[in-house]
């Protein structure tokens, strides 16, 4: 897989160039932004990393070139500007992600396979990860070391949770998810759910939050109750 | 105005005295003439007119006294008040004499054959002269209070505008600086602002090149440490299990400088001036929830209970991504000094015009002490706890551009922890318009 990395700091190319060639990509590095724009014009690039302050032309510059002349290549932007402008900026106008410096290599080789995955088209077929997840094919819930298969509702509920995982909901927010507009729901229908699931899987799957709501926590916090 | 008010006053006084002065003496001259006239029109015959021998007693004592003599002879040839024996050695001319116990003023005219002299009493003319001058003094008694008055007005009303200028400088600030208005105000104070207003633009300037340059500073350290932070990261598949805690712990000095220019970053947006334009109301709920959401996964590992005691449906005329920042920042200290298995309280309520939110925790408190120091800059009132110290700085910087505030507080039910809280004018209010200018 080749990667071309526009980057005008020596010391921030060399040790990128020394991360992705360990991560097993082949790496064309260039230092300013019109060899940028010639080098992503001239050759097919699995992923573009691209620095916003360069000399010559700067990154947004290079990216709308690109774009307007009709090139898809999946563009991770790398930048020490982090205010909301400039991000929104930089999104608006194609590129895929956003990595604001500093950042760890780690992130950087994951939010690289997240660009390509949702370039290739991968449904998703799973939500969450591995500590709990929501096979949406088989309508099953794993968490920790239960898995088991979900009513109808469950499924729905676990669905619009997962969705958003970390997300607190409040009770009318998921009695909408469930029951849509207009529809008489029962004041403890959600509780009664929710009561359900955990009976099945315990009581940590679905997080009461004292005042706002429930939500589902992702990285197997454990069970605090 | 009170010095105006003597100074009027003053020159009140001074014209009253003078013109006393001024009409007394004019009196005098007019009198003295009328005496002068009566001796010349005595020469010119007129004197057989008066009867030899007048009727005593028939002197009204404010009425002249005219006196013939020949020479030589000491009985005088008419007298209109024979009684009164005038010096005949009175010099020609006006003269001042004591006559029977009282001052007279007499005209001597002598002419051949005949010593004509015209009399009349001093107390008489200086009652005269006294009545009329004092008449002078009644337009400046009438006009004193009056341009007492005037003054008092005029002075008032030019007092209200300073003083309407004096609160607008008291609202300046490092986050409002706006130039003083110049509408309505005196000509004669227009220079006075004209110097205020570049004072405060020069101020402006200084304050924001101070700030570009920490914003500027904090994003070129930005570069190295990026780099730093790949370097280190590339060494990690070669550091020796034996050496890995110590590799950690550059890790996480590393780290920590990250977060202290991102702090820095904060703290330079926070303290920027307000770029005009209309701000799009914050609805304060939601953002509360996210920031219950943010730390969630950590103050459920560690056991903390966490969550919200009064939502208000209310918004906020402050944006939300700054609203956002200084709730989280209060949200954030509050699971950094709360001990695990600890409880954190979020509450909202309405208070005037301004909407607050409180992160009630059950850390360890702040000693009193040390309470009015915790928004400085770089300040840290727990060194056990990671942080940058800038933290509640930005809370500060952010509440107080859209006119709310930042509070800290020991609880005060008795239990050891904190109140934190944070204020912005409700969308819609006075307060609320005023950021929205």
């Amino acid at each position: 897989m080749r990667v071309l990395l526009v980057e005008d700091d020596l010391q921030i190319g060399q040790s990128l160039m020394r991360a992705l060639k360990d991560a097993s990509y082949s790496v064309d590095w260039v230092r300013d932004g019109l060899a940028g724009r010639a080098a992503v014009e001239a050759a097919e690039y699995t992923v573009v990393l691209l620095d916003l302050g360069l000399p010559g032309m700067s990154g947004i510059e290079l990216l709308r070139a690109a774009r307007a002349g009709g090139n898809a290549v999946p563009v991770l932007i790398l930048t020490a500007r982090d205010d909301l402008d400039s991000r929104i900026e930089g999104l608006d106008i194609g590129a895929d992600d956003y990595l604001l410096k500093p950042f760890e290599v780690g992130e950087l080789l994951a939010r690289i396979r997240a660009v390509l995955r949702r370039k290739a088209g991968y449904a998703v077929s799973r939500l969450g990860d591995d500590t709990i997840n929501l096979n949406l094919d088989q309508r099953t819930l794993t968490f920790g070391d239960k898995v088991g298969v979900l009513s109808a509702r469950e499924f729905a509920l676990m669905h619009a949770l997962l969705e958003h995982p970390g997300t607190i909901f409040s009770r009318s927010q998921i009695e909408d998810k469930l029951y849509g507009w207009g529809k008489e729901v029962e004041s403890n229908a959600v509780d009664v759910l929710i009561h359900s699931v955990r009976k099945k899987f315990g009581q940590g799957v679905i997080r009461n939050v004292r005042g706002l709501g429930w939500t589902v926590i992702l990285g197997g916090a454990p069970a605090g109750e | 105005m009170i010095a105006l008010g003597l100074l009027v006053s003053a020159v009140a006084i001074g014209q009253g005295i003078s013109s006393y002065q001024l009409c007394r003496a004019g009196m005098s001259a007019l009198l003295d003439l009328r005496l002068e006239q009566v001796a010349v029109r005595m020469r010119n015959g007129l004197a057989e007119t008066i009867p030899a021998t007048p009727s005593r007693g028939s002197q009204p004592s404010r009425d002249i006294v005219i006196t013939i003599h020949k020479p030589g002879s000491e009985v005088p040839l008419r007298s209109t008040d024979p009684s009164l024996q005038l010096p005949q050695d009175a010099a020609a001319g006006f003269s001042s004499h004591m006559v029977s116990g009282e001052r007279w003023r007499i005209y001597t005219l002598r002419d051949v054959g005949m010593l004509i002299q015209i009399a009349q009493r001093s107390s008489v003319r200086d009652e005269l002269e006294r009545e009329k001058a004092l008449n002078t003094l009644w337009p400046t008694l009438v006009l004193l209070p009056l341009v007492l008055g005037a003054v008092l007005l005029i002075v008032r009303m030019s007092l209200r505008k300073m003083k309407q200028l004096g609160e607008e400088v008291q609202g300046i600030d490092a986050s409002h600086l706006k130039p003083l208005p110049s509408a309505g105000v005196p000509t004669e104070l227009l220079p006075f602002i004209d110097s205020i207003n570049r004072m405060i633009e020069r101020l402006a300037q200084s304050i924001e090149a101070e700030r570009k340059f920490i914003a500027d500073a904090a994003h070129e350290l930005r570069t190295p440490l990026t780099a730093l932070q790949l370097q280190a990261d590339n060494l990690q598949p070669h550091i020796v299990p034996g050496n890995q805690e110590r590799f950690n712990e550059l890790r996480s000095g590393i780290g920590r400088s990250s977060a202290l220019i991102a702090q820095l970053l904060r703290l330079a947006r926070a303290d920027a001036p307000l770029s005009g334009g209309t701000i799009e109301p914050t609805d304060v709920s939601r953002i509360v929830v996210e920031s219950v959401s943010d730390v969630l996964p950590i103050a459920a590992s560690r056991g903390i209970d966490i969550g919200a005691e009064e939502m208000v449906a209310a918004k906020v005329a402050a944006p939300g991504a700054d609203v956002s920042v200084a709730v989280k920042n209060l949200v954030s200290n509050a699971v950094r000094y709360t001990p695990n298995g600890g409880t954190i309280d979020l509450g909202m309520r309405t208070e005037g015009n301004m909407m607050w939110v409180e992160v009630t925790d059950t850390g360890p408190g702040i000693p009193q002490e040390l309470l009015p120091r915790v928004f400085d800059r770089f300040f840290r009132a727990n060194l056990d706890v990671e942080g940058t110290g800038l933290g509640l700085s930005i809370v500060k910087s952010i509440t107080q551009k859209y006119g709310g505030d930042a509070v800290i507080r020991n609880r005060s039910d008795g239990r050891s922890g904190v109140v934190a809280a944070v204020s912005f004018p409700l969308a819609g209010t006075p307060a609320g318009s005023l950021g929205s200018t």
